[in-house]
This record gives structure tokens, C-alpha cells and sequence, in this order.
């Protein structure tokens, strides 16, 4: 045996020097997340559903709100994945003229669903004015789906804080 | 209940499956199962060419590569060794955190006896 085999030994020997065989005692099955009732669907639902919230399901998650009606919804949910019929879009597609693809503020730049929601200078001081008035303090995000995740939860945690951030944004979005 | 994601409920669904395979083989549908697609080393063979897509998926996720989540299955589920006696030393998660067949894997390659089990390995002494 090589040394570095003798040490991988050595290191197996360690880890079940203090284990001791428990006679008359069948070997079963442990369920680790819930030791005590073993597998369940809800708790598997759960573990599966909880390590997802910070990635990719968070900010579509947040576009769906009880009180806010489907027409808004749909289009915050094109808004993030850039569905939204924005001038740079049109001009991908062949539908207007590649010379006609400026912000309708007039402010020279490409009109994208970034620039026209939250870096013209038009349309997305909005969002700094809807602080001021909810007195938070906040900056912007360059890309829409962390700017909604970030604003929804600028207030703190909380599901009604969490689900008023949410109004507000979707209600400026669908006002823009 | 409150579904809303349906891939990760079906998943979880599934993965009623994969427990029940582990906790409840003398029942009917076990060997069912053994009859349809055979056992190997205590554990039901997946994968092949003319499986049902519920099969292949059950199998994804007791094997751990299926879309949604990874591992999750394997790594929550763990063997609470009693008398040692139905348990694989090598290749069933008891102690630690990973199977030894991996976190030892130079030595699994030289021991003889790969699906020895824990007691009979405790009776012939830790050499």
C-alpha cells in the first residue's frame, strides 16, 4: 500500500472508530427532512420549491397579485423576458425602418424595454419619484427582473409589505 | 395545498415512488415492478430502451438526474443502521454525509468485496 492509500485508510478508520452495532435492531430507511413521518409529497414539495425562490422563479412569481388584473399581469410577465413590441423589437423582426428605432422621448437612445423602463430619462425618474413619495430609499437596477424583485422587497420582508411593492410596481410599469 | 408550480408537485409526487420503493418492497406493486423490469443488488433496474416515461422519470429522480432539483432525493434520504445487517457498507449513504464507494473511492477500487454490509465488515474487524 502507498502512503497516501494509508492515510485514506486511516482517515476511514477515524470516521467509524465510534460506531458501534446496535444487535436486534433492523436497518431502516431515514427520511432526513422529516425524521419522524418520513417521506411526504407537501414536504418534498416544499424542498423543492424553497430552494428555487432566489433564481428564476422569484420574478415571474411576483408579477401574479390577486388584485391586479390579467391584462397587467401579462404584460409585466413580457416586460421581463422583453416581449414587449419596444422599437428595438420591432426593428429585429423587419417591422419598422432600422433608422426609426429611437425612444419616443426623443432622447437618442434605442428604444429597449431597459431603456424605456428604467434609464430614459423620461419615463424612469418615475421610479425615483415613487420612492420619494414612500419615502425608501432605493437605486435602480439595469435589468427589469432584479429591478421588481429588488423593489418588491425594498421595504423589507414581509408577505403584506412584500404584496403592496408589488402593486406599486406593476401599476407604474403598466402607467409607463 | 396552494399548487402552483406543477413540474415541482409532479416531481414530488413521483418521488413518493422512489420512497415507497425503498420502504415497502414486499408489497404487490414491488414485485410488479421487479417482475417487469428485474433487480439488481436490492434495487430495481431503471433506464432501457421500451420503458414507460413514468419509469424513466421515477428513475431520474431516485438517480438523481432529473431536471428539477439535482439529488435532492438521494441526498435526503439516508440508512439508520441497526444491527448492520441490510446494509451496504460501500454503496448506502449511512455514514457522513456522501457514500463511502465515492468519498473512499481509491480504496473501494481495491476492496474485494463491493456490496459487503456493514455487520460483516464490524464481525471481520476494521482492518
Amino acid at each position: 500500500m502507498w502512503t497516501w492509500e494509508e492515510a485514506l485508510l486511516e482517515e476511514c478508520r477515524a470516521l467509524l472508530f465510534d460506531i458501534s452495532l446496535v444487535p436486534n435492531v433492523s436497518d431502516s430507511w431515514e427520511w432526513l427532512p422529516d425524521t419522524a413521518e418520513g417521506y411526504s409529497v407537501r414536504g418534498a414539495y416544499d424542498l423543492l420549491t424553497n430552494g428555487e425562490d432566489s433564481q428564476m422563479g422569484l420574478p415571474f412569481e411576483l408579477v401574479w397579485h390577486p388584485q391586479v388584473p390579467l391584462k397587467v399581469s401579462v404584460f409585466a410577465l413580457w416586460l421581463i423576458q422583453d416581449r414587449l413590441p419596444t422599437k428595438a423589437n420591432l426593428d429585429i423582426r423587419g417591422v419598422i425602418p432600422a433608422n426609426d428605432i429611437f425612444c419616443v422621448s426623443g432622447c437618442g437612445h434605442v428604444e429597449t424595454a431597459e431603456h424605456l423602463f428604467l434609464s430614459c430619462s423620461t419615463f424612469a425618474s418615475l421610479w425615483q419619484q415613487v420612492r420619494d413619495w414612500i419615502s425608501f430609499v432605493g437605486v435602480d437596477s439595469n435589468i427589469i427582473a432584479d429591478h421588481l424583485v429588488q423593489f418588491a422587497h425594498l421595504t423589507g420582508v414581509g408577505k403584506a409589505k412584500t404584496s403592496f411593492m408589488q402593486l406599486i410596481w406593476l401599476l407604474c410599469s403598466w402607467v409607463v | 395545498m396552494g399548487v402552483r408550480k406543477l413540474e415541482e408537485f409532479n416531481v414530488s409526487l413521483l418521488g413518493k415512488w422512489c420512497w415507497r420503493m425503498l420502504v415497502d418492497k414486499e408489497g404487490l406493486w414491488y414485485h410488479v415492478l421487479v417482475a417487469r423490469y428485474g433487480e439488481v443488488g436490492g434495487r430495481l433496474k431503471v433506464g432501457g430502451q421500451s420503458v414507460s416515461s413514468w419509469w424513466r422519470e421515477i428513475g431520474k429522480i431516485r438517480d438523481g438526474d432529473g431536471d428539477i432539483g439535482g439529488g435532492w432525493f438521494g441526498d435526503s434520504v439516508r440508512r439508520r443502521v441497526g444491527d448492520g445487517v441490510a446494509t451496504l457498507f460501500w454503496s448506502h449513504r449511512w455514514i457522513g454525509g456522501s457514500l463511502l464507494c465515492v468519498r473512499f473511492l481509491h480504496l473501494f477500487d481495491l476492496v474485494e468485496n463491493k456490496t459487503i454490509t456493514v455487520a460483516s465488515l464490524f464481525s471481520l474487524g476494521l482492518e
